[in-house]
């Protein structure tokens, strides 16, 4: 058994004491904690939504699926893609 | 409804536990295990069970929110301590609006630790003769002692809570130990034969 000295025989005493607000306070904690789950799902939902719709409203197209990274030979869409070697470099200076 | 943790876990594997699955029995492990001794380190500071009910909901609820920053560099209890105190010693200081530790925590030469007979006219008193004298001294001494001999902390991390070198630390819990000894002799006068 672990040495009791005065101070954990009184922290003892304690948990027997106040056992019925601890559970109160139990309980009101898990609202609380509920509540901050709720919002955490909210915002994880529909603030990407929210970004999307307001990109799509201001004139941007909605972001696609693919990414360039899935074609890397793809110019994503562009006309206009940059150097992809020395052989273009060489154009770009004439 | 996920269950994921059982009472044989340690709590870092609770922790992390609850980091991949938020269950709720992950919370109600780690709760049931630190709620008492962060209630009764309120009460005993903060004097006002309705102040303490308060603190404590905010201090686990800080807990949870950051758990993820835990960082393992010290004992999860440490971590929990260091809010608890931290909260309490802020809201003190808030509404007395001056430090609860003196200045002389301040410039304090490197202390020697006082031998073990010092320390057991305090660690055998009765429980109820140290409630009085914990009521009756300062809060900055009441604090520290508190976590010396209650919670264990070594002298390296009362200094990292409290933000104070280690020799300051050494200097205020010989002072504060000096002071409960003076006030319980004041409270308990032992009648003359």
């Amino acid at each position: 058994m672990e040495n009791m000295n005065s101070f954990k025989l009184l922290e003892q005493e304690d948990e027997e004491r106040y056992k019925p607000t601890i559970d109160q306070i139990k309980s009101d904690l898990n609202g609380s904690m509920d509540l901050f789950r709720f919002i955490g799902n909210i915002v994880e939902i529909y603030v990407p939504r929210f970004f999307d719709m307001m990109v799509v409203t201001s004139g941007g197209g909605k972001l696609k699926t693919n990414t360039p990274h899935d074609h890397p030979h793809s110019s994503a869409g562009r006309d206009d893609h940059g150097p992809t070697g020395p052989a273009d470099l060489d154009r770009g200076t004439r | 409804m996920k269950q994921t943790c059982n009472k044989d876990m340690k709590d870092i594997e609770v922790i992390h536990s609850y980091l991949e699955s938020q269950a709720s029995n992950c919370f109600s492990l780690l709760y049931n295990r630190y709620a008492t001794k962060i209630f009764s380190k309120c009460i005993s500071l903060l004097k006002d069970e309705a102040l303490a009910k308060d603190a404590t909901q905010e201090i686990f609820t800080k807990i949870f929110l950051n758990l993820s920053r835990f960082g393992e560099k010290s004992k999860f209890s440490t971590w929990v301590y260091s809010i608890t105190y931290n909260y309490c010693i802020d809201y003190i200081r808030k509404m007395k609006k001056q430090d609860i530790f003196s200045d002389e925590m301040e410039k304090v030469a490197d202390v020697a630790d006082d031998g073990p007979e010092v320390d057991e006219e305090l660690l055998q008193l009765e429980v109820r003769q140290l409630r009085e004298v914990l009521d009756e001294i300062s809060v900055g001494d009441k604090t520290i002692l508190l976590m010396k001999y209650q919670d264990d902390l070594s002298i390296k991390d009362i200094a990292e809570i409290l933000g104070k070198s280690e020799s300051a630390v050494k200097m205020q819990i010989k002072r504060a130990k000096e002071r409960a000894q003076k006030t319980k002799r004041e409270l308990f006068r032992e009648p003359y034969p």
